[in-house]
């Protein structure tokens, strides 16, 4: 086997860093399960009856979706979060916040093939449970899915 | 010249007899032809019926904890379990067989399985025995089954609790 170049290692050395890193994220419970989104795209916390903002989001200006009805499910009762990342910005409803939690990248799997919907892009573990990493950017703008 | 000793040596045995012999604790330590190509197959319930799986085929067997639903996955999708601190996409064998007899209350089974590349389990209502079946025993599922189902098994097989459907997995995780 061949040494390693110094390339090669940097590379393999920033991946590994990459693996290593921590990353906050927000969990919460929407559509009867536990999903999170990176704490740092989540720019404000809105009340149940005042959506966090609106304007320039993934699916248009003023997207507000709740995720309950989204996916098929009953309506939210909880608070909106304003998820951001660059230009976008999406409000999303779900059913009750839980706590930021630190996770290292490495221990987060991307989703099992006969799972990958679009709307998750990894999964972890809290607590012995499984929660769903979401990409809020991937969810779907059209037809009736709970936008509002 | 011959000693008494040699008058008194057993005479030597007939090769032929040895190699009877042989065969004969040969078959006494050997099972059965029939024994030897018998196949272990986990059987488990969905409601009432019994279905089986080849234990080669199987991770291990483990009470159901914590399954957590992906929404808008299909049915025969149960959802994400954390086996051990290995993730496990579990299905629904009830929705994939289309088994309509009520669920039972308590938690099922999780039946993990061997030889896919993600975690695969199944979801079951519980563990009925582990059966050692002679594959010539395997008849085809019965005309009465409609062909959708019939095409999720290999064969059935008799067994105490009544007939176990074998199940072709790669037909079942084909979703």
């Amino acid at each position: 086997m061949r040494p390693a170049g110094r390339r090669e290692a940097r590379s393999r050395g920033v991946d590994d860093a990459e693996a290593d890193a921590v990353v906050a994220l927000l969990l919460f419970e929407a559509a009867d399960c536990l999903m999170a989104v990176p704490a740092s795209e989540v720019s404000r916390l809105g009340t149940a009856e005042s959506p966090a903002g609106n304007g320039g989001a993934a699916g248009g200006p003023g997207a507000r979706i709740d995720l309950g009805r989204y996916f098929g499910g009953h309506a939210s009762e909880g608070p909106w979060l304003q998820w951001r990342r660059g230009d976008r910005r999406t409000s999303l409803r779900v059913a009750r916040v839980v706590e930021v939690m630190p996770c290292s990248i490495s221990a987060l799997a991307p989703m099992p093939a006969l799972t990958r919907t679009g709307a998750f892009m990894a999964v972890g573990v809290r607590d012995d449970e499984v929660f769903l990493l979401m990409d809020p950017a991937r969810l779907e703008s059209s037809g009736d899915d709970g936008r509002t | 010249m011959p000693s008494d000793d040699a008058a008194r040596a057993p005479s030597a045995p007939d090769p032929d007899a040895i190699l009877e012999a042989l065969e004969r604790r040969l078959e006494q330590t050997a099972p059965p032809e029939a024994e030897r190509e018998r196949v272990p197959y986990l059987g488990f319930y969905l409601g009432t019926e019994v279905y089986g799986l080849p234990l080669q085929q199987l991770r291990e067997v483990a009470r159901l904890v914590r399954l957590r639903r992906i929404p808008g996955t299909p049915p025969a999708i149960a959802g994400l379990v954390n086996l051990r601190g290995k993730i496990v996409c579990a299905l629904d064998a009830r929705a994939i067989l289309g088994v309509s007899a009520p669920a039972p209350a308590a938690a099922g089974f999780l039946v993990a399985l061997r030889g896919f590349p993600d975690p695969l389990g199944l979801v079951v209502d519980s563990i009925a025995d582990v059966y050692s079946i002679d594959p010539a025993q395997i008849e085809p599922p019965p005309v009465t089954w409609p062909a959708k189902r019939a095409a999720f098994f290999v064969g059935t097989a008799r067994v105490a609790e009544g007939l176990m459907g074998l199940l072709d997995l790669d037909r079942v995780v084909v979703i």
